[in-house]
């Protein structure tokens, strides 16, 4: 499934959830992996274990 | 004189206003060592605050081996949840995970009801699950609707086989046919396991609700937010949180309302509570013995082929790939293999996902393993492999001969099906082109269920990875 983290495509196996999302960008865009909080389009704090959906946007730092 | 007697009015009218509060929790995911706390909690709430109703967003199960493994799967936390007094809840995705059988058991035993308009029972004994339920607080009539999300495939995320014996509607058209209940409550609540996102696109589409208690996604809502005027809350996940909505009624409609996100982690554990969990901790499940080892297991690659021999059976598929970084144990003395053995040797929990790969694939993904997970060469099931492998762990790996387990070279365009873990299929790049999909089955579950009944099993001399090191 597509989802996006950062804004970034991401094409990640369907089940996952957003730490799997998130390891995934940063394998692509080699990053390192993120130690603070995740977040939705809304600024909300998600868990890092929240399952994902197609096209859900999350976020690895607050949107300003 | 007109302002003084309007003032008077008002004055007399928030007299005679009433108060309902309503405590929503939500993806409890059986985590029993935060209900002690919880239970603290909910002892000063409901002394402060009589009558205050406890609600619950699904997903109360699945994420605990003594909830979840344990022969009537599920029931401990029903069990927990009557003790702790919860008043509804409606299905998660993770209620279905047992299947029909074990849900109905669940619903039959809770001293609760379990509301969800979008979902009846198709075949089989009807499950007790009514679209809504009404309570009645000092006058106030409130009503609790609830829903359940569906995916792309019309279905929760749930396997497939455990959700045959239901029908499902998109809870975004089943919501609907309840424009009535308006009418018939004073509070109307929708009581939701869809995640945050899709709780914005019903408030949008049912503003006749006062607020909506959500669940799925895990999202830490602070102080609620409000879409079309509906009060969204949850809670994040695990019972780290707790929301506490408060409804101030005025003749038959809600003329405020607001939602409080409190942490339950610093406070002190409930002794009773305590009791109760420690008392299902101890069940003998854990260690109950599933099988022999006939022979000391000396190498961890062993283990591994082992695990992957589990995976691989209970995926059905024709190769399974196991990361050496996933084997948690260096060696295994003869004699008996407990439940409590196969998490001390998986303790991690990922999903297993099923990918169909090409032969090309295949091989390119289990050279990329050791640069993804820095533990040596990767441990395989219906299948061995020779390969070179450099000193340097961040090097690919290079295999120069693959066989199935019949001796048949892999072929790089034919096509296979591979069982791996979430962890892998996060790291390796590139992927195979299927991205893949996660079944509900944990490295640790597989082998409970693959080894369970076997007479005895001898992993001592396993190998099927024949490495040279440059």
């Amino acid at each position: 499934m597509l989802v996006y983290v950062n804004d970034t495509p991401v094409t990640i196996f369907s089940g996952a959830v957003a730490m799997d999302a998130v390891r995934r960008y940063c394998t692509d865009t080699h990053t390192p992996l993120p130690t603070g909080e995740l977040y939705d389009a809304w600024g909300n704090v998600i868990a890092a274990d929240s399952p994902m959906s197609e096209q859900r946007r999350i976020y690895t730092a607050l949107l300003s | 004189m007109k302002l003084p007697f309007l003032s008077l009015l008002a004055a007399l009218s928030s007299a005679f206003a009433a108060q309902v509060t309503v405590l929503g929790l939500n993806d409890m995911h059986a985590n029993i060592d935060a209900l002690p706390r919880l239970a603290t909690f909910l002892r000063a709430e409901r002394e402060a605050r009589p009558g205050v109703l406890l609600m619950s967003a699904g997903d109360n199960r699945t994420g605990s081996p003594y909830v979840d493994n344990v022969p009537e799967s599920g029931m401990p936390m029903i069990e927990l949840m009557n003790k702790l007094g919860f008043d509804i809840s409606t299905l998660g995705n993770h209620e279905f995970d047992a299947g029909a059988d074990q849900l109905r058991d669940c619903v039959n035993a809770a001293n609760f009801p379990f509301v969800c308009a979008n979902v009846r029972t198709a075949s089989g004994p009807e499950l007790k699950i009514a679209p809504y339920h009404f309570f009645e607080r000092d006058g106030v009539r409130i009503c609790v609707l609830g829903l359940v999300q569906t995916g792309h495939n019309g279905l929760p995320d749930a396997h497939p086989d455990q959700l045959k014996n239901f029908r499902f509607r998109s809870p975004l058209a089943a919501v609907r046919d309840y424009t009535f209940l308006r009418e018939q409550c004073d509070v109307l609540i929708l009581l939701t396991h869809m995640g945050f996102e899709d709780d914005i696109l019903l408030a949008k589409c049912f503003p006749q609700a006062d607020a909506i208690i959500g669940g799925h996604t895990h999202t830490r809502v602070e102080g609620g937010h409000i879409e079309n005027g509906v009060l969204i809350t949850q809670a994040e996940n695990k019972v780290k949180y707790i929301t506490r909505l408060t409804f101030e009624v005025e003749e038959g409609r809600v003329v405020s309302k607001q939602a409080e996100l409190i942490p339950l982690g610093e406070l002190p554990a409930d002794e009773e509570m305590l009791a109760a969990v420690d008392a299902v901790k101890n069940m003998p499940y854990m260690q109950r013995q599933l099988t022999t080892v006939s022979k000391d297991i000396t190498r961890r690659e062993s283990l591994g082929c082992m695990m992957a021999d589990a995976l691989r059976a209970c995926a059905g598929t024709d190769v399974a790939v196991v990361n050496m970084g996933n084997v948690r144990l260096e060696e295994f003395p003869a004699g008996p293999f407990t439940v409590a053995d196969c998490y001390r040797l998986d303790p991690f929990c990922n999903q297993t996902v099923i990918v169909k790969v090409t032969g090309r694939e295949l091989i390119s993904f289990l050279n990329l393993i050791p640069a993804g997970d820095h533990h040596g060469a990767p441990c395989v099931s219906g299948m061995r492999y020779h390969a070179v492998k450099p000193a340097a762990e961040s090097q690919p790996m290079r295999i120069t001969s693959a066989t199935l387990e019949d001796g048949t070279p892999i072929q790089p365009d034919a096509t296979y099906t591979m069982a791996t873990n979430s962890y892998l299929m996060s790291v390796v790049s590139p992927l195979p082109a299927d991205p893949g999909r996660a079944i509900d089955l944990d490295g640790a579950r597989s082998m409970i269920q693959h080894l369970d009944g076997k007479p005895g099993i001898d992993y001592s001399n396993v190998s099927r990875v024949d490495l040279t090191i440059e």
